[in-house]
């Protein structure tokens, strides 16, 4: 008896979907996260984008990076450095003057020369970085940035912009996922089993660990870890004797600063470390941008970070998941060495609880 | 006036007397500082790692504990020891050569100098080694600038040195500001900020080392020239009539000042106040006779900058950056100075 009525609803649910979008060929309205409403004549095709994981999140959503016209200079090395600039190689092509008198301040004339039909700018940073553009009858839309909920309204609007919706469900269809899945398994985890696991953002020339608040504690603690910086605020600046107090079982560095885990194995004063002495210190991957920080990618460095520390306990094969993923969303197939070096098997491939992720014999 | 007199056959004993007070609150001082972090360690067990050193005892603790205490309180509690020491002497020799009380080690230019040099190295590189030796050179750099643009006609008068030290220090500020503009809002930028406030998180022996020889040098060439400061505090023409080359000894004092700044910047950014505000505390204990007024100020100074680093190491979980301390702390002291003294240990001028 269900049926009929479901496909009743598949189909009034089509045709809507149908007459939505014949309509947005007119109009596509965006709510910005200040409230800000923008109206567009019809799908951006000449996007400029400030914000530093704006341009990388956009190419995966529009999975092109076509409609840039423009980025922040950060963005663009960021795209360099990782994967993106072998999926997206017109990328690295975009223009990248569009600041000025501050880091992330709009050079009004440049942008207007760009003739974009949307702007991405940072909210809550000062008015000065929205307001000259708008005076102008630029449209720009403000976004914010640091928690799950924050990227999942970033995807929507982005695909919103490009009039395809169902890309963010793609994307957002695997957050959810891996979100329910890691979730219900680490649940499982006896507290006497529990890792504790501290993130570095920066190691190398000072300590700044991350706490409750931040993205980095989000995702730690939803896999399961206990995160000894919890209490500490989300962002922190600790010296070497709380690192000793602390002492965590895993250490994980992040791709904003150049540590490695032989700086902490060659330290003598962290030899007394948990995770020194396991040798449980790990390089945080970079992959379509770096696993630490949110992005489209975080399903995967969430699969990565429950496997690492869980193991068994978890059910994920995380070089299928990543191929699955690229092909999925980048329309990319990743090559066994692209893998590799996304994982940085390079540093990390001796240490314990890594051979999980290496490539199968035979 | 309190202070006593401290020179004369009465003043030898009242000079010992000082001299026993101070080493003990200094060695006080440290040994607290040693009991105190955010590793617990109980106190007496402290005093246990530290007596081992000197004598056989039962190693009972553990050796984290040992290492806490000796690789990472130690070297700390050293450099900050003896940055503050340096600093108090620079400023002291400062104030005395420019016979002005509101000059510091940082009205010559030279830490805006280090400080470029810091921020540049960590722009560009990714090593301890080349931050310390930038910093340092751009120290150096910004100290010939300013001789070079103070001198007239041979000399280099009080006015122009100053004026000189403003313009270097605005124009290194600025190119502290471009490298700042350039570097990459999530990976660099932080740092270079963190930097430039100045901690001694990550000191240890490397840089007590990299400290050690420009301090010893520059504190012992100032200690020796004391009385020649005192001399110069009396004003250029009656320096001169007592037979001291007024401009070749100015030039040797900044030049130690300059030297001790760029070695403090390059180990520990740009720690600001210090050499201000100790050299007015000391000269309200003993008053303004330079010859016991330097070596006082450096023990006032060690002690000063090690209780300020004890409590940016250990009142929160994080970090405070120690030139917010210094400045938060340093300017009402002096402030509260300024206005208890009127000056008045500027009774030789």
């Amino acid at each position: 008896m269900t049926k009929p009525i479901l496909q009743g609803v598949v189909i009034t649910g089509l045709t809507v979907a149908v007459t939505s979008s014949a309509f947005a060929e007119d109009k596509i309205t965006l709510t910005d996260q200040r409230d800000v409403t923008v109206e567009l004549d019809g799908p951006v095709e000449r996007l400029v984008t400030f914000p530093m994981p704006a341009a990388a999140l956009f190419a995966s959503v529009a999975g092109s990076a076509e409609p840039l016209v423009a980025m922040h200079p950060a963005s663009q090395a960021a795209i360099e450095e990782g994967i993106l600039g072998v999926i997206f190689p017109e990328a690295l092509d975009v223009e990248t003057g569009i600041t000025s008198g501050g880091v992330f301040a709009p050079n009004v004339e440049a942008v207007l020369n760009l003739k974009p039909d949307l702007v991405v700018q940072w909210a809550g940073r000062g008015d000065e970085l929205l307001e000259p553009m708008e005076a102008v009858g630029l449209p720009v839309i403000g976004l914010t940035y640091g928690t799950q909920e924050d990227t999942e309204t970033w995807i929507r609007t982005l695909a919103a912009a490009i009039d395809q919706p169902d890309r963010a469900d793609l994307i957002l269809g695997k957050h959810e996922d891996a979100i329910q899945r890691i979730g219900a398994q680490a649940a499982e985890v006896p507290d006497d089993e529990r890792v504790s696991v501290l993130y570095f953002l920066r190691a190398a020339n000072s300590l700044e660990v991350r706490g409750e608040g931040s993205y980095n504690h989000f995702y730690m603690d939803m896999v399961g870890g206990v995160n000894p910086a919890g209490p500490s605020g989300s962002r922190t600046e600790i010296n070497p004797e709380q690192l000793l107090a602390w002492n965590p079982d895993v250490i994980l560095l992040g791709n904003f600063d150049p540590a490695m885990p032989e700086d902490f194995y060659n330290n003598p004063l962290y030899s007394a470390l948990n995770a020194v002495q396991n040798r449980r210190v790990y390089k945080m991957p970079l992959g379509g941008y770096r696993w630490d920080p949110p992005s489209q990618e975080s399903p995967l460095s969430w699969m990565w970070l429950a496997e690492l520390l869980y193991g068994d306990r978890m059910d994920y094969d995380l070089r299928w998941e990543m191929q699955r993923f690229y092909a999925d969303v980048y329309g990319y197939e990743l090559s066994d060495s692209e893998i590799d070096a996304i994982l940085r098997i390079d540093v990390n491939g001796e240490n314990p609880g890594y051979d999980r992720f290496l490539r199968q014999q035979g | 006036m309190t202070q006593v007199s401290l020179t004369g056959t009465t003043g030898a004993r009242r000079q010992t007397i000082l001299w026993i007070g101070l080493s003990a609150a200094l060695l006080i001082t440290v040994v607290l500082a040693l009991g105190m972090g955010r590793y617990p360690i109980p106190w007496h067990r402290v005093l246990a790692i530290l007596f081992g050193n000197v004598m056989p005892l039962d190693t009972s603790w553990d050796l984290v504990e040992e290492q806490v205490v000796e690789a990472l309180r130690l070297p700390r509690v050293l450099v900050a020891m003896t940055c503050g020491a340096a600093l108090a002497a620079a400023g002291v020799a400062l104030q005395g050569t420019f016979r002005n009380p509101l000059v510091g080690p940082q009205i010559i230019g030279v830490s805006s100098g280090a400080g470029f040099g810091g921020a540049l190295a960590l722009l560009v590189s990714e090593s301890q080694f080349i931050l310390m030796l930038l910093a340092f050179a751009f120290g150096l750099i910004a100290m010939a600038i300013v001789l070079w643009l103070s001198r007239v006609g041979g000399r280099s008068p009080v006015l122009m040195l100053v004026l000189a030290g403003v313009v270097t220090s605005a124009m290194f500020a600025a190119l502290t500001s471009l490298i700042q503009y350039v570097a990459d809002p999530e990976d660099k930028l932080p740092a270079i900020v963190f930097w430039l406030m100045g901690s001694f998180s990550t000191a240890g022996y490397d840089e007590l080392a990299w400290l050690l020889p420009p301090v010893v040098a520059t504190c012992g060439l100032l200690f020796l020239l004391r009385w020649r400061i005192n001399v110069l505090s009396l004003g250029d023409e009656e320096a001169e009539s007592l037979g001291v080359s007024v401009n070749t000894m100015r030039l040797v004092i900044v030049f130690c000042v300059a030297a001790i700044a760029a070695a403090v910047v390059a180990v520990a950014g740009v720690v600001g106040w210090v050499g201000l505000v100790v050299p007015h505390l000391a000269r309200m204990i003993v008053g303004p006779d330079h010859r016991i007024l330097l070596p006082v100020a450096m023990v006032v100074g060690g002690g000063y900058l090690v209780i300020i680093d004890t409590i940016a190491r250990t009142a929160t979980t994080a970090e405070i950056p120690l030139g917010v301390l210094t400045a938060l702390i340093g300017a009402p002291v002096f402030g509260y100075l300024l206005k208890s003294t009127q000056a008045r240990g500027w009774s030789r001028d």
